[in-house]
């Protein structure tokens, strides 16, 4: 069991080291860029689980495709923001790299309330669901703005 | 035997009397604590980011004119509001005028909430004496050279004298907007000398990365009532994205927390 945990904490270890590494290897642009587009494309998802809810389109077949998607991208939203990568065109706040440890308790905040969403969204309530995904988003991008995103210009 | 009766009676109606006023200091409280959040006070006098205790101010607020500091609104006696009467308190709210006679920069939006009425004014002050006293002492702003006191009083006879009075026209969604929420001190552009231009009432203020919510094409104007309570509600965007930093505070502390026929009343409001 001890070899087992010692394991588990050295490749996490790697992990957090090879990331740091990368991320003084890359331009901050191009890793501003990437995070953008990721954020962007966590936004589409979540635009597309909304309409299909709504019943604006119809595509209820795609609703669980967007959500594997977007509980893949939410399970790695924290990766996106290396040190060195606070600069230039970013609306990522200061607070993201001054307050690590809040950062990351409100990307954990976000993969709960997706959990919670997920759970009502498997009882096949689409009120209720339309419901918990309103609470979601608050829950999770919103809180998530609150304290560590700027207004766009 | 007659005395005892009497003194039981006397005893009686004291407990029933006090039960009635305890009971309308309640009622006070909780309406007073429905008008804090629409009146989002919270978001400024709390310094959230340095985990500050709640209402002791302290919060930096940063402008082109320098670094405001909010005070302390808590029922300390020595470093809060505590000694504060009730005219004290109305006349902080309505004329920007603190107790000792200074007076407020503008950063505090008196000139918002100087239509905000003596009852709902009172209420405020009883919900905020209910919460616990911090002793925590202001800290001074820092401010552009030149700006002082003096200043400060030339500024305010000119906004009197050349600036249009923020909008106010007694409909429930105009009081929840104009005064309560305050929404013109970010959403309605400044001139120079940081005077609100009502002319272009809450066509954004760039300065403040705060953006055009008129019932123009490039406001709200295309915005359908369901996107808009989504906003109030749950900061979403109609483009699947989330308002942020400052207006974040604004939907977690105040505008989410409105009443339903409140939420109707700005929709309705800001639709005309």
């Amino acid at each position: 069991m001890k070899n087992i945990i010692s394991l588990f904490i050295g490749l996490s270890l790697t992990t957090a080291v090879n990331l740091h590494a990368q991320a003084e290897e890359y331009e901050p642009e191009d890793l501003i860029e990437y995070r953008q587009e990721v954020m962007g494309a966590i936004k589409g998802h979540n635009k597309a689980v909304k309409a299909i809810l709504e019943g604006k389109v119809p595509y209820d077949g795609h609703l669980d495709m967007h959500m594997a998607s977007l509980e893949a991208l939410l399970g790695r939203a924290g990766e996106l923001f290396p040190e060195g990568s606070d600069f230039g065109e970013t609306n990522a706040k200061d607070a993201v790299w001054d307050n690590p440890d809040k950062f990351k308790q409100s990307v954990e905040k976000a993969q709960n309330a997706f959990a919670s969403f997920q759970s009502v969204l498997a009882k096949g309530d689409n009120s209720a669901s339309l419901d918990a995904y309103k609470k979601f988003g608050k829950a999770s991008c919103g809180d998530c703005h609150k304290s560590f995103k700027k207004k766009d210009d | 035997m007659f005395f005892r009766i009497v003194l039981m009676l006397y005893a009686l109606i004291s407990m029933a009397a006090s039960a009635d006023e305890s009971e309308v200091d309640r009622a006070a409280i909780e309406q007073g604590r429905y008008l804090f959040d629409a009146a989002n006070c919270y978001a400024c006098h709390t310094d959230v980011d340095n985990d500050g205790a709640p209402l002791a101010g302290g919060r930096a607020l940063e402008s082109d004119f320098g670094i405001f500091f909010s005070p302390n609104i808590t029922p300390d006696k020595d470093t809060g509001i505590g000694n504060w009467s009730d005219e004290d308190f109305i006349r902080a709210l309505i004329l920007g005028i603190a107790p000792d006679g200074h007076h407020y920069y503008p950063s505090f939006p008196y000139l918002s909430y100087q239509n905000m009425n003596r009852e709902d004014i009172l209420a405020i002050k009883a919900y905020l004496f209910s919460q616990p006293a911090v002793s925590q002492k202001n800290k001074p702003h820092q401010l552009a050279w030149y700006l002082s006191g003096f200043t400060l009083r030339i500024w305010k006879l000119l906004n009197d004298l050349a600036a249009m009075p923020v909008t106010y026209d007694g409909s429930r969604g105009s009081y929840l907007v104009d005064v309560l929420g305050h929404c013109n001190e970010c959403h309605t552009p400044r001139n120079m000398l940081g005077m609100l231009k009502m002319q272009n009432r809450l066509e954004g203020n760039k300065a403040l990365s705060a953006p055009d919510i008129s019932t123009s094409k490039n406001g709200i104007g295309g915005w359908d009532k369901q996107e808009l309570a989504d906003l109030f509600r749950y900061g979403e965007l109609p483009d699947g994205d989330y308002v942020a930093d400052h207006m974040g505070e604004v939907v977690d502390n105040s505008t989410s927390k409105w009443a339903d026929y409140d939420l109707q009343a700005v929709i309705e409001y800001l639709q005309r």
